[in-house]
């Protein structure tokens, strides 16, 4: 079975890919018995299954003989089936986590399964293609309450541009992210326009709606548009560069150093998704050299990159958005980069 | 003995007359008229869904390779889905594939569309059928009722108008999340969501009809007032028949025409109404399908699922005005 997140097709799917969209294939620990397209897809565990991860901290109990994962897509409605019973597992991106987590007989792990930073717009002709200004938003900006607006306060302030947890650590970054400074903001800002664009994907972008606000308090004019999450995405790679600010999403997924990278360096878009259009020759150099190294040559390298951007205020780090992760008290299992890994589930 | 007298060109004159007959039945020019309309509506449906789902914002080839696929990959998806074709190539080859009974292959869960909707389409009839059963079920007893009390009681039209204006004004999705609150999260007696079993349908067919049970009773009342003091009515009450006699024999089927009718309209407005129920409870249907697909800038399912709904709507009329003009044929007429 495809892996959505690496890629990774199985050897029979690579020889004759017509399979994957027909039959079961693959190494893992359930192979799929039925399936309502798009509605609900019923999983059987392989009996002689012996092989696979073995995850720190899997929990103990039995191995589940069958899934049955039904597509909920409002949150609401997963909430009711977990509070009535009808769901024993569910992931939460909204305030309805509130709803299960911290009730009796739930159990519930938040982890982070976005990243978020700030973009601007440098190429010429916008406001934000002067590092001054950059550096003003960055100070309009209380990224606390920003995190606030997008993930309810359940986000994490992001101190790099790296995936929290990471083994590549050095000089503490957050010395190169300007302090909220309203009034040294509004001495640059006063009377300038920008043009936001957002994704709603998360708490229905009011993380961009917050940023609106902080411009206008600035004495700034902003305006905001949010979008559905694909309209954004087609929006920041179509190289229209109809904008001035955007809040960057970024899957935490993979666990990588820098996830996000190619989306503030490199090619611009269409050709790449530099959609800022960042021009910071240090810091693409850190990235070419980070990207043909390993070890303690890849870590320094990766950490000036980072020094780079944000000494030149090409980008600002605000905060994780989590996923939560809820079980009922007679399942347990666990979660890697925000998502499930179906295959920990244990019943108690 | 002379059978018959057949004056010249008589015999053709008769034909002629059978002839027309048979033309000018009513059934058959009714059934021609509605066929006709039927398939005007279909067309401009097909039409008309064809160019608005390519309005709908977002890149569909872009949803299908990712966030993070290149301009490339993107350029090629769009090709291999046909989206980079002028929009007149792509619309004659929907029509073809339509006209071969071929709805097309869901861009995001690559499957027939036939197959989305043979298993989606029947829990939306289900559910639209039970939500039927509710509005007709609590709306006609309750307006018979509520117009025999309000011979009685002075004061209980007024309550009984404010009540169902208040609950036909109600929106489905007010509804169901009263109804899962207090039946499936405080009593815990129904379930909230999917389709698990017969008492799955109960919240969701409440969340949909109750609304229009409301509005029916509200006219059922009216018509009962109204046939009320009707001739042959003064003349049955003048006989001292049992109200039972009265309301089931006497008042009932004459209720039934302006009820029946109502209910075609409404139950078109129905299946708008489980495309919210089916959200709100998880109920796996054509409008959770279709809300997806949106989502997805998925046009083949979009596509699809709006004819389907289209052709159920069409059909239903059908059958009411086919019904209709079994009970009374004078709305044949009507037609014309």
């Amino acid at each position: 079975m495809a892996n959505f997140i690496t890629g990774i097709v199985c050897p029979a799917g690579v020889s004759n890919p017509t399979i994957m969209t027909t039959k079961s294939e693959g190494t893992g620990p359930y192979v799929l018995q039925s399936e309502v397209s798009g509605s609900s897809y019923t999983l059987r565990a392989r009996k002689d299954y012996t092989w696979g991860p073995k995850f720190p901290g899997q929990p103990q109990g039995t191995l589940p003989s069958q899934l049955v994962a039904t597509v909920v897509t409002d949150e609401n409605a997963a909430a009711n089936l977990m509070l009535t019973r009808a769901a024993d597992v569910s992931a939460f991106q909204t305030s309805n986590a509130s709803r299960v987590d911290g009730q009796k007989g739930f159990t519930a792990t938040v982890q982070p399964v976005f990243l978020t930073y700030l973009i601007y717009n440098e190429a010429p002709g916008h406001p934000t293609a002067s590092q001054a200004v950059r550096k003003a938003i960055a100070q309009a900006i209380d990224r606390a309450a920003l995190n606030s607006a997008q993930t309810n306060g359940k986000g994490t302030l992001m101190t790099s541009l790296g995936t929290p947890g990471s083994t590549c650590t050095g000089p503490d970054p957050q010395t190169l992210i300007p302090a909220t400074n309203t009034s040294a903001a509004s001495k640059v800002l006063k009377g300038m326009s920008f043009k936001i664009i957002g994704s709603e994907i998360l708490n229905n972008g009011q993380g961009q709606t917050y940023l609106q606000a902080a411009l206008d308090n600035a004495g700034a004019n902003a305006s905001l548009t949010n979008l559905d999450n694909e309209s954004w995405v087609d929006d920041l790679n179509s190289g229209k560069n109809d904008w001035d600010l955007t809040i960057q999403i970024e899957t935490n997924g993979v666990g990588s150093f820098f996830t996000a990278t190619p989306s503030f360096l490199g090619p611009v878009p269409p050709a790449g998704h530099n959609s800022g259009n960042v021009n910071n020759a240090p810091a693409l150099a850190q990235y070419k050299k980070a990207s043909e190294t390993l070890g303690t040559t890849q870590c320094q390298a990766w950490l000036q990159m980072q020094a780079d951007l944000l000494s030149g205020n090409d980008i600002l780090p605000l905060s994780t958005a989590p996923n939560t992760l809820v079980f009922d008290s007679h399942v347990t299992g666990l979660g890697v980069g925000g998502y499930f890994q179906p295959g920990t589930f244990r019943i108690r | 003995v002379i059978q018959s007298v057949s004056a010249p060109g008589a015999a053709s004159v008769k034909e002629a007359r059978s002839r027309r007959a048979w033309h000018d039945h009513p059934w058959l020019k009714f059934l021609a008229r509605r066929s006709l309309g039927i398939l005007i509506t279909l067309v401009i449906l097909v039409v008309v869904t064809f160019f608005i789902v390519h309005l709908v914002p977002g890149d569909p080839a872009r949803n299908v390779v990712g966030v993070n696929a290149s301009g490339q990959e993107v350029a090629r998806m769009r090709q291999q889905l046909g989206l980079d074709d002028p929009l007149s190539v792509q619309f004659g080859d929907y029509i073809w594939g339509l006209l071969r009974g071929n709805l097309g292959t869901s861009f995001t869960q690559h499957v027939a569309v036939s197959v989305i909707i043979g298993q989606r389409l029947p829990f939306t009839a289900l559910l639209a059928a039970c939500s039927l059963i509710v509005a007709l079920g609590l709306g006609i007893p309750a307006g018979i009722l509520a117009a025999a009390i309000d011979r009685r009681v002075s004061w209980f039209r007024g309550v009984f108008v404010a009540i169902t204006s208040f609950g036909g004004a109600l929106p489905e999705y007010v509804v169901g999340t009263g109804l899962v609150f207090i039946f499936g999260l405080t009593f815990k007696v129904l379930p909230t969501g999917e389709a698990n079993g017969p008492t799955s349908i109960i919240l969701p067919a409440l969340a949909v009809g109750l609304g229009p049970a409301a509005v029916f009773a509200r006219i059922v009342r009216n018509e009962v007032a109204s046939i009320w003091t009707e001739e042959y009515m003064v003349v049955a009450r003048a006989k001292r028949l049992p109200s039972r006699i009265l309301y089931l024999r006497h008042i009932l089927p004459n209720v039934v025409t302006s009820t029946l009718t109502l209910g075609g309209l409404l139950l078109v407005s129905l299946l708008g109404g489980t495309v919210i129920a089916e959200n709100i409870f998880a109920w796996p249907g054509l409008g959770t399908e279709i809300v997806q697909a949106i989502e997805d800038s998925d046009y083949p399912t979009i596509q699809a699922v709006i004819l389907m709904l289209g052709v159920l709507a069409t059909a239903v009329n059908l059958i009411v005005d086919v019904a209709l003009g079994l009970l009374d044929p004078r709305s044949l007429l009507g037609a014309r």
